[in-house]
């Protein structure tokens, strides 16, 4: 990101630090879901998906996501299948073309990169897909453990 | 589709517990190259004793096919707790750093690249790791002689590893010519902070041949940031001898000279400790105090080190000669 200094940039070669200013509050699946991102798409996409949008700023979330823009690569991220890898403590997506999603069962916290070819656009149909992504799989994983346990 | 877990996958039963930075880490695979690449850049822990800590993390790596082949490569990116690096189209290492655990697949014929796991991979993954075990990486070259260390940093382009070099033909031991890594050792009440190298080949720019003609033998290729480079084992290419840990006595910033010739000045140990903090990557959130503890590990490193800058531009080997004479070694 231009707004790093010299030093993050030696520092942030995981581009683990860039800012993200929108921030988005959620009720999913009966949960308080928070998503900081950098794009206003991922948040119209949250909302897309059935998040519930939530003004409640006292209530802390029990979930907290970070997803971070990619920018475009190619081949188009949508033509690459998403790969899911399921440890005892951890979800990973591999949605091909720099994107995937990472979400810790015990925290609810959850991280990723989407490739957004404008992150200024306030709408844009790969971050649909992503966030249907991680919808369905997170979705899959917070239901009880009795139905979880045919993956483990 | 069908989701893979971790949890289904036959992984030997040999796992192995081996020591990185003096810190145990578990190891397993399914892969016996693996584990062999492993136990060839790490020494195991407690030989022959059963385990009296916990081992601080985990590595699991499997080996299986591969298809995915839509990303480009070499690709780092880390958010939150999370990471996750990819070398080639045949590989994938995912981190959940709060639970300090990497799972990680490559291909068949990926973990038959012997020199790209020790050179590149492992080095990158237990890097990653490093915060989360109590582990500070500095970007420093580091040197031994009777145990007593020697730092010496710079930014890249400083002169590190020919310097370094020429420092190990002069008799010091080598512990590493880039990354150096920092850990606490011994009791709460009386903690020694040692630096600890992996035996890793060198990395010289293909300049270096000039004053080290015994590179000619060897053939500079591309390396993991891209630059055409010779990586060597130095024992091999220079006949020096290297030291696996050591506690840090002296630190050396190195600063390229305008004018030709070598000096070297005394510096407050603040100075020293504020440039080697700034090339830790600040964490935060959940990894907050992982940080401010790599933080602590490099101030006491230099707590008791005579600290120096090194302005120099001259050969290496002259170099090296007034910086021992210098630092009166």
């Amino acid at each position: 990101m231009d707004s790093h200094s010299s030093v993050d940039a030696i520092t942030d070669m995981m581009h683990r630090r860039t800012p993200l200013p929108f921030c988005g509050r959620f009720l999913w699946l009966g949960s308080s879901v928070t998503i900081q991102t950098d794009s206003q798409a991922v948040l119209r996409a949250a909302e897309g998906m059935g998040f519930l949008p939530h003004g409640d700023l006292e209530q802390e979330s029990q979930i907290r996501w970070e997803i971070v823009t990619e920018p475009t690569s190619t081949p188009q991220a949508s033509d690459c299948k998403c790969k899911v890898t399921i440890d005892n403590h951890s979800l990973f997506l591999s949605m091909g073309a720099g994107q995937w999603f990472a979400f810790d069962f015990e925290s609810g916290d959850g991280a990723g990169f989407v490739v957004i070819p404008n992150p200024g656009a306030s709408t844009d149909a790969n971050a649909v897909k992503y966030l249907s992504e991680i919808a369905c799989q997170v979705g899959n994983c917070l239901q009880p453990a009795s139905d979880r346990s045919r993956w483990l | 589709m069908t989701p893979v877990a971790v949890a289904e996958t036959a992984f030997d039963p040999s796992s192995q517990r081996l020591l990185f930075a003096g810190q145990p880490v578990l190891f397993c695979t399914n892969s016996p190259k693996l584990a062999m690449y492993a136990q060839a850049l790490l020494p195991a822990s407690e030989n022959d004793k059963p385990p009296t800590t916990p081992a601080r993390a985990s590595i699991t790596l499997h080996v299986r096919e591969m298809d995915e082949p839509c990303e480009t490569f070499p690709l780092f990116r880390a958010r939150g707790n999370f990471a996750r690096i990819r070398f080639t189209p045949g590989d994938s290492f995912w981190f959940n750093l709060r639970t300090r655990e990497v799972f990680g697949t490559c291909s068949p014929e990926m973990a038959d690249d012997g020199r790209r796991w020790c050179v590149h991979i492992l080095p990158a993954i237990l890097g990653i790791l490093s915060a989360t075990i109590d582990v500070a990486p500095i970007h420093a070259a580091c040197l031994a002689r009777k145990g007593r260390g020697v730092l010496l940093a710079g930014h890249s382009g400083a002169g590190k590893s020919t310097l370094t070099i020429a420092m190990a033909r002069r008799g010091h031991a080598l512990l590493s010519d880039d990354w150096t890594y920092l850990s606490e050792e011994g009791e709460p009440a009386g903690l020694d902070v040692q630096a600890w190298g992996l035996p890793v080949p060198v990395k010289l720019l293909p300049d270096a041949s000039f004053f080290f003609p015994e590179l000619n033998a060897f053939r500079a290729d591309v390396s993991l940031n891209g630059e055409i480079a010779y990586e060597v084992f130095p024992e091999e290419c220079f006949g020096v001898t290297r030291s696996e840990r050591c506690q840090v006595s002296t630190v050396v910033l190195l600063e390229r000279g305008a004018e030709p010739g070598c000096n070297t000045f005394r510096i407050r140990r603040d100075e020293a400790v504020a440039h080697l903090q700034a090339q830790v990557e600040p964490l935060e959130g959940r990894l907050a105090g992982c940080y401010s503890k790599q933080l602590e590990i490099i101030e006491s490193a230099v707590g008791q080190a005579s600290c120096y800058r090194f302005c120099f531009n001259d050969q290496p080997d002259k170099a090296a000669e007034a910086l021992d004479k210098a630092l009166g070694r």
